[in-house]
């Protein structure tokens, strides 16, 4: 796939042997993960492809939620972390959506920007309160709390409607 | 696999005004994501050259059960570096200013939300013709909160 993108110059082998030898290393594995994107994004917008950047990102992040949504069963909702953080995507929704916008004018992006409003019909569905936030700072660490409560509303149905939204999606973009 | 998926969904979209320059990148990478440490850099360079006075904004997503340290900072030639960081009612949740232009604010949250962050390089004079531009980066890190 890299080398479809023509962005191998920005992954050596040194990266992936690193990968290989660290897999059950969550810490060293994000941190991979953090410096690959930073040269796989910069190569492409320093070579005038940020439509291209843009695909990558969102690819990527459909990538995550496919995986996300297959491990869970739309029957069994309640109390699972992973389906909390599953419809916290809607949150950056309109994100991806702008980022698209400002390369739309490529057709395999406009592509794409159809395909997100499709999906965001779909999580628009689901509901997420969040009470006001206060910001709390503990003295000890200095490290503040924001804190507030969030519920979120979502229907098996609809789960699985998200479920199989982004399924079509990364089938489009695997084919 | 759980633990695999949560590291691809942590990889948050940003979106702003900052779009680093080469010049910038290299002023980023080189300064301010040493300030991170020993959080995790979330791979993104927001860097853009401000002159005194601008301000820029960036919209970001952070999640609950994760620890973030957001980095400021700014060429050696600019004035001090405000940064705060507003809800989506636009409440100011934190700002630097009230703590003697930190660099850096640690964070978590107890629910995900949505946060926008304001950096503005303040005015250290009033001569236009001596008024300074450099590059502005801010930088993002994270950890699992314990």
């Amino acid at each position: 796939m890299a080398n479809g993108l023509g962005i191998l110059d920005a992954i050596d082998n040194k990266t992936i042997q690193r990968l290989e030898e660290n897999v059950n290393n969550r810490d060293v594995i994000m941190d991979i993960i953090s410096e690959t994107f930073m040269a796989t994004s910069s190569f492409l917008k320093e070579n005038d492809r940020t439509a291209i950047a843009s695909i990558v990102l969102v690819g990527g992040w459909i990538e995550g939620l496919y995986i996300g949504t297959s491990l869970i069963d739309p029957n069994n909702l309640k109390d699972n972390k992973l389906v909390e953080r599953v419809v916290d995507q809607k949150l950056s929704l309109d994100i991806v959506l702008k980022l698209l916008e400002e390369n739309k004018n490529n057709p395999d992006v406009a592509s794409v920007y159809v395909e997100m409003i499709e999906l965001k019909k779909v999580f628009d569905k689901i509901e997420i309160k969040t009470s006001k936030i206060e910001a709390v700072t503990d003295k000890s660490t200095n490290v503040t709390t924001l804190k507030s409560t969030s519920k979120q509303i979502v229907t098996p149905e609809v789960f699985k409607e998200l479920t199989d939204k982004i399924r079509s999606i990364r089938s489009n973009f695997i084919m | 696999m759980k633990k695999i998926l949560s590291v691809v969904l942590l990889f948050m979209i940003t979106l702003g005004a900052f779009e680093a320059s080469a010049q910038c990148k290299g002023f980023a990478k080189k300064i301010c994501k040493a300030a991170l440490d020993p959080y995790i850099h979330d791979g993104n360079f927001n860097a853009a050259v401000l002159t005194e006075g601008e301000e820029a904004e960036l919209y970001k997503t952070f999640y609950s059960d994760t620890e973030y340290r957001i980095a400021v900072c700014g060429s050696e030639q600019l004035p001090k570096i405000e940064f705060k960081v507003v809800d989506a009612n636009n409440n100011v949740l934190y700002s630097n200013k009230d703590h003697n232009y930190a660099t850096t604010w640690d964070f978590k949250l107890s629910s995900s939300q949505q946060l926008k962050i304001v950096v503005k390089v303040l005015t250290s004079t009033t001569n236009v013709e001596n008024v300074q531009s450099g590059c502005v980066a801010i930088m993002f890190g994270f950890k699992e909160s314990k």
